[in-house]
Formats: C-alpha cells, sequence, structure tokens
C-alpha cells in the first residue's frame, strides 16, 4: 500500500520535476515502508498499535475523532477493543415527542386549500425528522449503534418519500436502534408489525381474497434468503401468512383477523395454519438465511471480496447463536479479512459528510446544506432509491459525485467557524488517512488540511 | 394463454415503428445526437395529443378539456395542444413521430419507481441498476458519451463511464483544475483503482470540452431564460461545436398537475414546443439538424378522468415525441381506448415503452 501511495505522491508533488528524482524518492518510501513494517512488528510486541485501532474506528465509527482512538490505544489487545466496542452499553439519542405524532388529515377527502396545507405540514415535520437524523449522527456517543442502525434501514428499506408521514419512519429508526445489536430474528418478526414497513411494501392491500405480495417477495430476496434459494410458490405461501397484518386509522400496527387467511400453508416442507411469525420461523431455520445476512454485513464492514468459506463459518456461529449480532460481529472484526482490508473500501455519503464534520466536532455547518450534500451524493437521507436500497462500494463514486465530494470538502475547510486548527498536521494526516501516506505540509494549516481532505485516499476507509 | 391475450403480445413484440429514419439511414447509423428529454412528474397525454373528436373526452374532462376550437388538428382522431404550435409545424414538414399509448404492464404509479423503471427498461416488478443506453455505451474510447444536463442520469445512469453531469460548462472546467491527475499506480486496491480512473476521466473530459470549445461557435438563435432553456442551450452549443459527444439527458420539471392544470400545463409545453424550435433552427444552421434526434419520456402519463381539483392524478400510458431532421413522421401506435379504461380509470398501454427504446437504440 505504501508503495501505490508512494508512486502517488510522486506524481502529485513531483509532477513538474524529473523522473529520476521521482525514483529516487520511490526508493526511499520503500526504505521507509521497511523502516515502518519493522517498527510495526517491535511496537505491537507493548501496545495495541495505532494502526490497528484506526483501521478498527475507520470501518465502525463515523469519522475518527482523537478521543476514540486514543482510547482504543488503551485497550490491552485488539480482541479487547474489539470487545469492548461490541459490548459498550448503548447510549440511545432522547425520544422526540413532536416527531412521534401524525401529521392529522382534516378529513378523509380534502379540498385544493386543505390539501396544501396538509403537504405543508408533512413537508415540515419530514425536515425536521431529517435534521434530527442528522444532528444525530453528528453528536451521537455511540457512533458503532449508529453505523449499525444507518445498516439495517437499508437492509429493512423503506422510504419517507412513499411512507409520507414522519412519524413513523421516525418510529422504525427507534426499532433498529433497539435491536440494532441485539437479535436479528427478533428485529424481523417485528418488521412485519412495523408500520412504516406494511405501507412502503404495499401489504395494506394484502388480503385473503386479493393477495398482494410485495412485501413477501422481499421478505424472501432482500430480507432473509435472496435469491435462488425460493420458490414463487413459497412465496405466495409466505404472501396469505402475512395477509391482514396491516395498519388501523392512527396508522399503528393492527392486525385484521377477517381478512387473513388463516388456512393450511406449505412452506420448507412444514405445514399448518401458519401466521407469519410461524413462517418466520421456519425461514429463519435455512442455512442460505444466515449465510445471506452474513454476507450483507460482511459487504458492509469486512471487505468488498467475498471469502465463501469464512462467510459460511460465521454463518454457522450467527445461526447457531439465535442470530444474535454481538457474537457475530465480534468475529467479524477480528477476522484476518477484516484486518487486511485496510482502506479498500470506499466510504458512503454519509460516512464522508457526517464523519468529517464529526471528526472536527463541526457541529455548527449549516445541516440544511449538508443535507443537500448527501442527496447530491446519492444517497438523499431516509429516502432510499428503491426497496434493494443504495448498492454502494464503487457505484458511490463517478466523475459527477467525485467532484461534488471535492465541492464539499473545499466547502467545510473553508467555513470560518469550522474548527480551532491547532493540530500537527502529520499526526493529521495520519489520522484522517486509512493508509500510510507522506503529505508534505504546506505553509499553512488550512493549506495543509485541504491537501488532505483532497487526497484521494480520504475518499477511502 | 388466453388466444387474445397471445395475439396481442405478439402484436405488441413485433410492432414496427419506422419512425426514426428511412430506410437506407438505419444501415449508415448516421444520427449522431440523442436528447432524451425527461417531462419530470408524469405528462398528461390526453391534453397533449389530445382525441378531440371523442365525445367521451369531453365527458371524462368536464372542466379541463381542451376546446375543440382550439387544437391543432393532426388528422381526424387527434390534435396536438395549442401550446404545441411549433412541434405542429415541424410535424407538417416531415420531422415528428408520435408514438401513441406508450406504457408497460402492471404499471406503478410512484413517481420514483415508474421513472426508474423507464430508465432502466426493467419489468414492472425488476430491479436493474443500468440504465437502458448503459449497453450502448461499453467500447472502451476515452471520449465523452453522455452529458445529464438536468435531473438524474435516468437512462444514462449505472456505473457510468465517460458520463459527465453539468449544470455549466465553465464551473465544471473550473472544478476539474483542481484535480492533480497523471496518476500511476500499481498494486490491488480495487477502491483506489476506481477513484484514480474517475479522477483521469474528469481531466481527460475537461481537455475535451476545452479543446472543443476553444474557438466557440455563437448561436445563430438565442434562447430565453429558464431552467431548461438553458440546457437546451448547453445541449445545443456543445453539438454545434463538435464535441462528439452522443447522448444529453435533459429535464423539464413540473408535469405532476394534480390541482387547476389548464395554465400550468399550457406554460410546461410551450416551454418544450419553443425551446425544441430554436435548437432546430440553430442545428439547421450548422446543418447537423438531420444528425439529431430528440425523444421525449416521462414516467407514466394521467389519469383519463379529471380528479375534483381540476387536475389529473398518476395515470399510466401516454403519447411522446419523436423529432429530428431525418425521421419518417407520422403517427405510431394505437391510442388506448377511452372506452375500454382499467379498473381505476387508467388508460392501457397499447405499446411497450421497451420496443419504442430498443428501436431507438437500433438507430445509434
Amino acid at each position: 500500500m505504501l508503495e501505490e501511495s508512494s508512486i502517488y505522491l510522486c506524481s502529485v508533488f513531483q509532477k513538474n520535476q524529473n523522473k529520476s528524482l521521482c525514483c529516487v524518492l520511490y526508493c526511499v518510501m520503500n526504505f521507509m515502508k521497511l523502516l515502518v513494517l519493522l517498527s510495526l512488528v517491535v511496537t505491537s510486541l507493548f501496545s495495541l498499535d495505532f494502526n490497528s485501532c484506526k483501521h478498527l474506528l475507520n470501518r465502525t465509527s463515523l469519522g475518527i475523532t482523537h478521543e476514540e482512538l486514543a482510547s482504543c490505544q488503551k485497550e490491552k489487545s485488539y480482541e479487547n477493543a474489539v470487545k469492548t466496542l461490541v459490548y459498550k452499553k448503548n447510549i440511545y439519542p432522547p425520544y422526540v415527542k413532536s416527531l412521534s405524532q401524525l401529521v392529522k388529515k382534516p378529513s378523509k377527502k380534502l379540498n385544493t386549500q386543505q390539501r396544501k396545507k396538509f403537504r405543508q405540514a408533512l413537508r415540515k415535520q419530514q425536515n425536521e425528522l431529517k435534521i434530527w437524523w442528522f444532528k444525530n449522527l453528528l453528536t451521537t456517543k455511540d457512533p458503532f449503534l449508529e453505523k449499525m442502525v444507518l445498516f439495517w434501514s437499508n437492509h429493512f428499506t423503506s422510504s419517507l418519500k412513499k411512507v409520507r408521514q414522519p412519524s413513523l419512519i421516525y418510529q422504525q429508526n427507534i426499532l433498529f436502534r433497539k435491536y440494532a445489536l441485539g437479535s436479528y430474528a427478533q428485529l424481523l418478526h417485528a418488521i412485519v408489525e412495523d408500520p412504516a414497513m406494511l405501507i412502503y411494501l404495499d401489504n395494506r392491500a394484502n388480503k385473503k381474497i386479493h393477495p398482494n405480495e410485495n412485501l413477501a417477495r422481499e421478505l424472501l430476496e432482500l430480507f432473509t434468503m435472496g435469491e435462488g434459494n425460493y420458490s414463487e410458490k413459497d412465496i405466495k405461501e409466505l404472501a396469505r401468512s402475512l395477509s391482514g397484518y396491516s395498519v388501523d386509522k392512527q396508522l399503528k400496527f393492527r392486525f385484521k383477523k377477517n381478512i387473513h387467511d388463516n388456512d393450511v400453508k406449505i412452506l420448507f416442507g412444514k405445514s399448518g395454519n401458519f401466521n407469519v411469525h410461524d413462517m418466520i420461523d421456519i425461514i429463519l431455520q435455512q442455512d442460505a438465511t444466515s449465510e445471506f445476512i452474513v454476507k450483507k454485513l460482511w459487504l458492509e464492514f469486512v471487505s468488498y471480496e467475498l471469502n465463501e468459506q469464512e462467510i459460511k463459518r460465521l454463518a454457522k456461529l450467527f445461526k447457531n447463536n439465535n442470530y444474535e449480532m454481538k457474537p457475530l460481529m465480534v468475529e467479524m472484526l477480528n477476522s484476518s479479512y477484516f484486518k487486511l482490508d485496510k482502506g479498500q473500501m470506499i466510504k458512503s455519503p454519509i460516512e464522508l459528510i457526517a464523519g468529517t464534520l464529526r471528526s472536527f466536532k463541526s457541529v455548527n455547518f449549516d445541516m440544511k446544506i449538508a443535507l443537500r450534500y448527501l442527496n447530491r451524493l446519492g444517497q438523499n437521507p431516509l429516502n432510499p432509491p428503491n426497496v434493494k436500497g443504495w448498492v454502494g462500494g464503487e457505484r458511490w463514486i463517478d466523475a459527477n459525485t467525485l467532484l461534488v465530494r471535492r465541492e464539499f470538502l473545499n466547502k467545510f475547510v473553508r467555513g470560518d467557524d469550522m474548527i480551532d486548527i491547532t493540530f500537527e498536521s502529520e499526526n493529521l494526516a495520519k489520522e484522517l488517512i486509512p493508509l500510510d501516506v507522506l503529505i508534505t505540509p504546506a505553509n499553512t494549516n488550512i493549506k495543509t488540511l485541504r491537501l488532505i481532505l483532497q487526497h484521494p485516499l480520504y475518499q477511502l476507509k | 394463454m388466453d388466444r387474445r391475450i397471445l395475439l396481442k403480445y405478439m402484436a405488441l413484440s413485433t410492432l414496427n415503428m419506422p419512425f426514426l429514419l428511412q430506410a437506407d439511414s438505419i444501415k449508415k447509423k448516421k444520427h449522431k445526437n440523442l436528447i432524451l428529454i425527461e417531462l419530470k412528474g408524469g405528462n398528461d397525454g390526453l391534453n397533449t395529443v389530445v382525441p378531440y373528436n371523442n365525445p367521451l373526452y369531453y365527458k371524462l374532462r368536464p372542466n379541463i378539456a381542451l376546446e375543440k376550437s382550439s387544437v391543432l388538428v393532426i388528422d381526424d382522431e387527434v390534435a396536438l395542444h395549442p401550446s404545441l404550435k411549433a412541434i405542429k409545424d415541424m410535424y407538417d414538414k416531415n420531422e415528428v413521430a408520435i408514438v401513441q399509448g406508450i406504457g408497460y404492464p402492471f404499471p406503478n404509479r410512484s413517481h420514483f419507481r415508474s421513472i426508474e423503471i423507464w430508465d432502466t427498461a426493467s419489468k414492472s416488478d425488476e430491479y436493474l441498476d443500468d440504465g437502458w443506453l448503459h449497453s450502448l455505451n461499453n467500447d472502451n474510447s476515452q471520449d465523452i458519451k453522455g452529458v445529464v444536463l438536468g435531473g438524474n442520469y435516468g437512462p444514462l445512469s449505472g456505473q457510468t463511464k465517460n458520463i459527465i453531469k453539468i449544470k455549466s460548462i465553465k464551473s465544471f472546467l473550473n472544478q476539474s483544475k483542481h484535480i492533480n491527475g497523471q496518476i500511476v499506480m500499481t498494486g490491488d486496491n480495487d477502491s483506489l483503482k476506481h477513484i484514480l480512473n474517475t479522477e483521469n476521466q474528469i481531466i481527460k473530459s475537461a481537455n475535451i470540452l476545452k479543446k472543443k470549445l476553444s474557438k466557440t461557435k455563437k448561436l445563430s438563435y438565442t434562447f430565453k431564460k429558464s431552467d431548461f432553456s438553458n440546457q437546451m442551450k448547453l445541449a445545443t452549443e456543445l453539438i454545434i461545436n463538435n464535441a462528439q459527444i452522443p447522448f444529453y439527458k435533459l429535464s423539464l420539471n413540473g408535469f405532476d398537475t394534480h390541482t387547476n392544470q389548464l395554465l400550468k400545463h399550457s406554460n410546461l409545453l410551450k416551454e418544450l414546443s419553443q425551446n425544441i424550435e430554436i435548437m432546430k433552427k440553430n442545428l439547421e444552421k450548422s446543418g447537423q439538424w438531420k444528425d439529431t434526434i430528440i425523444m421525449t419520456y416521462s414516467e407514466f402519463g394521467r389519469r383519463a378522468g379529471e380528479n375534483a381539483s381540476k387536475g389529473t392524478d398518476h395515470g399510466t400510458a401516454a403519447p411522446h415525441f419523436i423529432v429530428g431532421g431525418d425521421i419518417k413522421h407520422g403517427i405510431y401506435g394505437e391510442q388506448p381506448s377511452l372506452g375500454k379504461l382499467e379498473k381505476n380509470g387508467d388508460l392501457v398501454y397499447s405499446t411497450d415503452f421497451r420496443n419504442y427504446y430498443k428501436h431507438v437504440s437500433k438507430s445509434f
């Protein structure tokens, strides 16, 4: 990696000078690489090394802060650091009453005036929700929990645009937080009674006489087993078991017995008068389910490169632990595949924007502007593009979004209220860039900071 | 399958739409510029291409039907909205094809989902990642393949190689100046490689634009000032300066006309029609009108009957325009029957939009 960076630096900083100088630099860097490796071997014998902590936090936090790095390095071993991270007591954001209330519709049929007013009220609360959501990412004392919440909301997708009522998305967000590091099985049972989900995937229209298969299909394809592991017939049976799972007039969950199909259903060789919870239990018994979820977590936390054998091993462990998240995450973060993947993943827009602001404790940055940037970078908050969620990875970056990412970072550096820049620029580069890289400090701190943030490696984690 | 449905299906899949070019130019693939105009929000088809002789049209729309005396008559069955005067003139000059009743089976009435279906040319229950023009865009040269001037990447979405999204050429060039570039790297960090490739792509695109636009030709006919006019202006400038970019994606916003739609819709169609006319005049002057195709699309049409707010709600099928200097004009596809609506009052599509697209792709 150091090699790549040195070549990069060669071309960036020595662009106008001759090639031989570049080669000399390259050799020097190679020698330094050897030194670094040696020093790593020596220091790792005594304390938890800086780079392991940085990598762990890069993947599990939202932008690294000094404090997090320092406290990680105090741990006796890497295993301890992982355990502390995963098993620490979670800190939840305070409940916001105004976000939990429905925007009332004055009557069933609205005239033009009322419709306009209703829409305005919805929009107002939507904005309020987005600001709350973003502020929470910036100020949270539990970034790993929030990372997991982001993961689940991109797994069990629902979008504000379709659900419309912000309070339902807010409630769903609270649900994710409750189970984020708890049990996937329990979360799955809960999500089929979640109003936002029932509305988002049209299960209100799923009745015994007129089945609607939307939720059932996605539940198998995207939420549990993945394509290729079930049949069209299974979808139909699951849809029948989901009939009647709906909401009442207050948009609270309601099981409507009279439109529920209570006849016998068959799924994976079992039959009975199953409701959806019985069906979910059967789905959870399938190996495909644990493998599918582990694979998705792997792509989010470990690496873009899959290792089938390791995934199978982790999946087995996950299933045997009743789908508890904590033991799985500990195992994943301790895996050598995780450790070897330093700086090989691309930051999502949320990680880039919220992470940058959080690293510098820059809570005064105009949130509306930040939200607009998220939108322009393809991650419109609380509005995934479709039920599949954001694909992410390399797709985050194209000619347009790369320019917008740089534009945001520039704006951030230019902002005057932003940070108190009293740092040693060398350390800063070391902390902010996921791989070892040498950035020649400029004559002012601000300029150095810009060099660091505009470096292509800053886009990585 | 019911034999009648089967026949209908066969008719659809083999539907011949020779609107794009005369037979000889199909072979030569001579079209060079495809301008895609997204009518964002869902354009009301029945008030665009109007079945002005059908009494059912007036019955379904007591408040918002266009007056028979005002519409621009094409034939015994259909006429154009009065705001489409320029389009009508072009139609008379053999430069407009109207494809009626475009839609798809199991229509989705959500803006977001339906435009995604159109953009990726997917089935109603299928989620694809790449836009439909993506597959036409796979040679490895470094030229710029497409420019997004308004709205989302749409048909050009996906792993967008050599597609740029710009609001103004000047600011794109300015932004790209800060990219260092000329980077070589070894090793196997694919993510870093992807970023460096993207940087190189930006620099190359900027260089191409700079070179092509160094001796900028001035437009002979000026555009008005509006967001959409500005997009049309940029596209026209790029074409007449021979930027040699095949695809342009533009977006005209505001077609979600739920309330008091008459005036809004009339203004939107006027903006569309007048801008196309100015572009045409410029391209005629530069001799490139024959190389150009302009096509409209929209996430859906609107409900056949009006709603209680003198507007229309999300619907299904609608007509679309293909405009250009070398196309076979006429009316294609069938106007959906106003007598046989879907259960909820929607028009039943007669032409699958994927066939419409397939035909367009053939000429590139």
